[in-house]
């Protein structure tokens, strides 16, 4: 059956978080980009929302949708992409041991997270380079005897000299790995961040692994080779949810703005040049969040969802450039100015689609 | 719950509706070469099943009659103008228009009759306040007496009777209205079909009217308004014809590059794919896009009722899709997909329309636009 309609459940914890992004998270934004880090107010009300918890689901309770993470990420990410960056990534590595973790790696990430406290981790695919290719990671596990040694360097490690715990995808003697490497582990080093773009706030750093030697039972996965395509379908499928979120930011603030501006004789939006632009993000918004959805369906229903992801990804990414880009245009100097939220969208959504692999649901 | 799986049954009847695109494809090239009209059946096709009757007795285990409807006219619009009546009947029609406005008497009258709509004239499209098409009520014999020009009129020769929007005068009132002209009128006079660039087996023409007189009863009651209102379920078939085009264009190239060895690798990113993989990906992203934007269209109107919003976004969104992903494909193709050799070229031809009837993308966005902004169009023109 096709059906765009959420759940009662669905809708609730939308409006939950849509009040919390426009109240509590969107007026922490500008400061935490300026100062490059996430005040202590938004991540205890990041920690507040539960999603992280919802994520370390016991055996036998019901698995938390990514429908339902998609929809919380749009919601967040209208308030700030790095917030959802810094929520996104530890909620995709949970997501990524609960579901494809042995028992041991499940029951060990349940227990050494059961603290109270934001929790920071993050899925590392993205390496340091141009022209990366996240199909073919230089990162390398060889095996030394009876060890396995890890190797190689990480980039875009969202919050990353807060984090406890990694998954790391690297090349190992079946093809492609993910590997749990603790952050204090010997051999693991964490940069400082060199700055970005945008997502300033979200502290993305490299990590270096200097020949760490990795614990027994580190490859995520018991019997069967963990797919690292589909931790690349859900990384691609959250982008595009946090990318939405942005889109339905910047239309709602060029909205107002555009009304009451008056240049030659009327207000902006009426001329059609610059109401056709809106009339479009009114068409594009909606699609990026449906092509969303159907990836997020696609891994809730059969885990495999490659093709609907990238499309997602793609359609997003597309979207997402245009419409930050006419954020700035049509507000003129004043989206030029970091008074204004526009310049941050713009290189934020610049960033993001960018890298691949960094969040989850 | 949210989902975008087709169930079985629903699978079943969508294959069926490709089977006759598949039927009526093998001789788009004849009636786009000779000009001659697409027939409402075609002999190869008679025995096939009438989709929508299938549709409607199994209608509570589907996703909903508008939403499977319209799936059903992409699939029957692969690669060419559908040729069934019964593919065509929610599309073009004004018996729906007459089942909306009617009196139960004018109901009765022309119940089953195949009715044109008619809207457009030379100097008017989009804008109906500048129709010129005049009706003068004559009190002496109780008639309607109309004069006027229509063109790109749908159906005009395979109609039986004509709906036609026009202004009226009677005695001190003046507006816009409605009236059903019955074919053989004496004042009507229908041209020659329209030398179109595609959708050449389509009927389409003008006609004049000329001291046209019809019984008053002929004049529909509803005011423009509601009248307009009804374009607001069938505006969506547009987008589905568009990218029924698209899809078709999207296949065969995907096809041509699987032969040519490219595969079609969805895992890396477009840096380390092959250019024309690459491109492809985007015109797919583009066409599935407009298609959940034609579904949601579709589901809303099913839940909650046509639409003008919805209709409008779908409009825009699905005319936009096909208008790229057909330039997109020829150019992938190269210098071969403007041959008469393939149905490519005449897809291209036949799929531009869908951006200018039934409202221009332009006219669309002036609807939306106001909508978001909450404009009148005196605010915004």
């Amino acid at each position: 059956m096709i059906s765009f309609a959420p759940t009662d459940e669905q809708l609730a914890a939308r409006e939950v978080l849509e009040a919390l992004s426009r109240d509590v998270l969107r007026p922490t934004a500008r400061d935490n980009d300026r100062e490059g880090r996430i005040c202590a107010k938004a991540l205890s009300a990041l920690e507040n929302t539960g999603l992280i918890e919802a994520a370390l689901f016991e055996d036998g309770e019901a698995r938390p949708s990514y429908v339902s993470g998609a929809i919380a990420l749009e919601a967040i990410a209208y308030a700030d992409a790095s917030l959802a960056v810094a929520i996104a990534a530890p909620l995709g590595f949970a997501r990524a041991v609960m579901q494809h973790g042995s028992a041991a790696q499940r029951e060990r990430l349940v227990s050494n997270w059961s603290r109270p406290g934001f929790k920071s981790a993050a899925v590392l695919i993205q390496e340091p380079g141009f022209f990366f290719d996240v199909t073919k990671p230089k990162t390398r596990v060889r095996r030394e005897g009876q060890r396995l040694i890890l190797s190689g360097a990480k980039a875009y490690a969202p919050r990353a000299v807060a984090c406890s715990d990694f998954l790391v995808v690297a090349a190992d003697e079946s093809g492609v790995g993910a590997y749990l490497v603790a952050a204090d582990a010997p051999g693991v080093v964490i940069r400082e961040p060199d700055g970005t773009l945008g997502l300033k706030s979200a502290g993305l750093a490299d990590v270096r692994f200097d020949n760490v030697a990795l614990g027994e039972g580190a490859r995520l996965g018991s019997d069967a080779d963990v797919d690292v395509r589909v931790l690349i379908a859900a990384a691609r499928t959250a982008a595009s949810a946090i990318m939405t979120g942005v889109c339905g930011a910047v239309l709602d603030y060029l909205t107002p703005y555009l009304r009451q501006r008056v240049a030659h004789g009327s207000a902006l939006a009426q001329k059609q040049s610059v109401a056709f632009r809106l009339a479009d993000m009114t068409i594009d918004i909606p699609s990026m969040r449906w092509m969303t959805w159907r990836a997020a369906a696609g891994l809730d229903a059969s885990g495999e969802a490659t093709r609907n992801a990238r499309l997602a990804h793609i359609h997003c990414v597309e979207q997402a450039l245009w419409i930050t880009d006419e954020g700035v245009q049509l507000m003129g100097g004043h989206g030029y100015m970091r008074d204004h939220p526009v310049e941050r969208w713009y290189r934020d959504v610049r960033t993001l689609s960018q890298i691949e692999g960094m969040v989850g649901l | 719950v949210i989902g975008f799986d087709l169930t079985s049954r629903e699978q079943e009847l969508v294959a069926l509706a490709r089977a006759q695109g598949v039927i009526a494809r093998k001789r788009a090239r004849h009636y786009d070469r000779s000009h001659e009209l697409v027939p409402d059946e075609l002999p190869e096709a008679a025995a096939a099943p009438n989709v929508r009757e299938q549709l409607e007795a199994c209608v509570a285990e589907t996703s909903g009659f508008p939403l499977i409807d319209t799936l059903l006219l992409l699939e029957e619009t692969w690669g060419t103008i559908p040729f069934r009546k019964t593919s065509n009947d929610g599309v073009f029609l004004g018996g729906k228009l007459v089942s909306a406005l009617g009196t139960p008497e004018q109901r009765a009258r022309w119940e089953g009759v195949t009715i044109a709509i008619a809207l457009t004239e030379p100097g008017a499209g989009s804008d109906p306040s500048r129709i010129r098409a005049n009706a003068i009520y004559d009190a002496s014999t109780d008639e309607w007496v109309l004069d006027g020009e229509k063109v790109f009129i749908s159906l005009a020769h395979s109609a039986q009777a004509i709906l036609v929007f026009s202004r009226f005068i009677k005695g001190e009132e003046k507006g816009m209205s409605v009236f059903v002209v019955e074919k053989g009128t004496p004042g009507l006079t229908v041209g020659e079909q329209h030398d179109k660039m595609g959708q050449r087996g389509w009927d389409t023409a003008g006609f004049t009217l000329t001291e046209c007189r019809i019984p008053a009863n002929n004049r529909l009651a509803g005011n423009m308004k509601h009248t307009l209102a009804v374009f607001n379920s069938s505006r969506p078939y547009v987008s589905a014809i568009g990218l029924g085009f698209a899809r078709a264009a999207l296949d065969l190239t995907r096809e041509t590059l699987t032969e040519a060895g490219f595969e079609l690798d969805y895992d890396r990113a477009d840096a380390h794919l092959p250019a024309p993989v690459a491109r492809f990906f985007s015109l797919e992203a583009s066409y599935e896009a407009a298609l959940l934007g034609l579904l949601h269209a579709k589901w809303t109107e099913h839940t909650s009722g046509p639409d003008k919003i919805e209709a409008s976004m779908t409009k825009v969104g699905a005319a936009r899709a096909a208008r790229r992903i057909l330039d997109g494909c020829l150019a992938l193709l190269g210098a071969e997909a403007a041959s008469e050799r393939h149905l490519l070229e005449m897809w291209l031809r036949d799929a531009r329309v869908c951006d200018i009837y039934e409202g221009p993308g332009e006219v669309n966005r002036l609807i939306l636009a106001r909508e978001l902004l909450g404009y009148s169009p005196a605010e915004l023109a």
